[in-house]
């Protein structure tokens, strides 16, 4: 070491620290148009007149209406909201699970000991593509053609958020149960599993956990579209907040938004209390 | 049951050009120095890998030839275990050993025992042959790396194939522990009058307990007969390795030293 340290340091520089390095800077330069291009100018959050702005805004929420007849209201637009959400994510997983056991590359029969098929390669793709276009197109816009097809109330959220959903579900179930380690499904798949078989015995016990805290993190985010689409006349918390907001009333809106809190708490509540249960 | 004339490519190939006939009922042993294909051997006989080259027949089938559904039943039937055993450590042993099962049954039954186990009492007897069974319902994270190999190995007996194709069954076993399990094996198969392939880095062992022995070096049978015609020379010039002992000359000249590939030592 000490006689030949120079030819030993040289030896030992990492070989992967040049490439990291590049693509580290080129990251950041390709960061900086992007940033220009959304306008990202934060220093206009300190100019006087926007923080006096903003103060008056978040002022007017105060205090936080809590009349019975409101709080009635707002449980029972809550209500419609969790059940658009519920109704929309279990609509979206029912199509979601079948489309993620034919796409995922693992569960594959025909790439056991060969390179895929062609034929099962090429349908693997088309799920690909199905669940891409499903969650490409965004909720709202799903919500505003199913207006149009089913009228104004929850079914055009439902339906909305089922199809996106179920893109979104389908491509990070898949990606879940390829990160798992594969040999247990692998073997089952070699001694004449089915695909199914595969996935319940081999994937599952080891992926459940991430699959249920993705799903019911996605029943949050579903809470959330729920109320968005509610401005555009799906119903629940957003409609009624839409109306709140409209007649500049601060303290309705200060009273909805604590109970998405509550609803998002009661989210992380239920996630950590199942994965506690399937570790 | 097989009969194998396989060769795969690749500037190095596993297994070259290499010819093995195993009648039904037949118990074998293949040993062999690390990286000599062994593995690969039997992927190839449980149509779990296509050959490059050549051909596999099985019950006089070439297994790549088949559909998907033919395919399915055959793998069915050639139940191969790997060297590491392939149990999801959050599974419980029961489940773990029913998986074996689950080729045979109905994806309605596949659910229903993923709740309640459909036949326990075959997973207990075959825990039982390994003395396990009191372990039935323990999970698998809590097993020790002896406990987790043979409730792999009771997963191949609950299975009712009819070829077994078992990569290095005694790793991770003690001598007395892993001369029982092996006794276990060897019976089972008898007793269903399956065929029996294992993969043994315990060369005693395969001598005084298989009929029939494949030294298998560098992707080459070198020699494939019972044991008694088996010598100690035989034995030695198989396992004969020169890298052992000797340090290779540090060389910088291209950057850094690709270690020597080495499978990682088993410890759990």
């Amino acid at each position: 070491m000490l006689l030949n340290g120079a030819r030993t340091q040289a030896g030992l520089r990492d070989p992967a620290w040049r490439t990291r390095l590049t693509l580290s800077l080129l990251g950041l330069a390709l960061l900086w148009p992007m940033l220009v291009a959304s306008e990202f100018r934060p220093w206009v959050l300190l100019d006087a007149q926007s923080v006096s702005a903003s103060l008056r805004f978040l002022a007017s929420f105060m205090p936080p209406e809590l009349g019975a007849e409101f709080l009635l209201l707002v449980a029972q637009a809550a209500w419609t909201t969790v059940a658009i959400a519920t109704a929309g994510l279990t609509l979206g997983w029912l199509v979601a699970v079948p489309l993620t056991l034919l796409g995922t590359e693992r569960l594959s029969q025909s790439a056991i000991g060969r390179p895929m098929r062609r034929l099962p390669a090429f349908g693997r793709q088309l799920v690909r593509w199905l669940l891409i276009f499903l969650r490409s197109v965004p909720e709202l816009v799903w919500a505003l053609l199913f207006v149009r097809v089913v009228g104004l109330g929850p079914t055009a959220g439902v339906l909305a958020i089922a199809l996106t959903y179920c893109g979104m579900l389908g491509k990070v179930y898949s990606e879940v149960l390829e990160s798992v380690d594969p040999t247990p499904s692998q073997a089952m798949l070699r001694n004449g599993a089915s695909r199914t078989g595969a996935f319940l015995y081999g994937s599952l016990p080891q992926a459940a956990p991430e699959l249920v805290s993705y799903t019911i993190f996605r029943w949050e985010c579903a809470v959330r579209s729920s109320v968005i689409m509610g401005f555009v006349g799906g119903g629940g918390l957003g409609q009624q907040m839409d109306m709140s907001m409209k007649m500049l009333a601060g303290g309705e809106v200060a009273t909805m938004l604590i109970v998405f809190m509550l609803l998002v708490a009661l989210a992380d509540r239920a996630s950590r209390m199942l994965r506690g249960m399937l570790a | 049951m097989d009969r194998a004339s396989v060769s795969l490519g690749g500037p190095r190939c596993m297994l070259c050009d290499t010819t093995l006939q195993i009648a039904p009922g037949e118990q074998v042993a293949l040993i062999g120095p690390s990286g000599a294909g062994k593995t690969t051997a039997l992927s190839v006989l449980g149509a779990a890998m296509k050959p490059s080259e050549g051909r596999v027949l099985i019950d006089g089938h070439d297994p790549w030839r088949l559909p998907g559904s033919a395919l399915r039943e055959l793998r069915s039937r050639l139940f191969i275990a790997p060297q590491t055993p392939p149990l999801p450590p959050r599974q419980r042993v029961v489940t773990a050993v029913l998986a074996g099962r689950v080729p045979t049954w109905s994806l309605a039954q596949s659910v229903r025992s993923l709740f309640a186990p459909l036949e326990a009492d075959l997973a207990q007897e075959a825990l039982a042959r390994f003395s396990l069974q009191d372990k039935l319902w323990s999970r698998v994270d809590r097993l020790s790396g002896g406990e987790r190999q043979r409730v792999a190995l009771a997963r191949a007996l609950v299975s009712g194939a009819g070829a077994f194709l078992i990569d290095e069954p005694l790793s991770a076993l003690d001598p007395t522990l892993a001369m029982h399990t092996l006794d276990v094996l060897t019976g089972f198969a008898r007793e269903r009058g399956a065929t029996l392939v294992c993969s043994l880095h315990q060369v005693d062992l395969a001598l005084e307990r298989f009929p029939r022995v494949i030294g298998l070096r560098d992707g080459n049978v070198v020699f494939d007969r019972p044991p008694t015609r088996i010598s100690g020379e035989d034995i030695s010039r198989l396992y004969f390795n020169r890298d052992t002992g000797q340090v290779p000359p540090a060389d910088d000249g291209e950057g850094f030293m690709p270690h020597p590939v080495v499978p990682p030592s088993r410890c759990f």
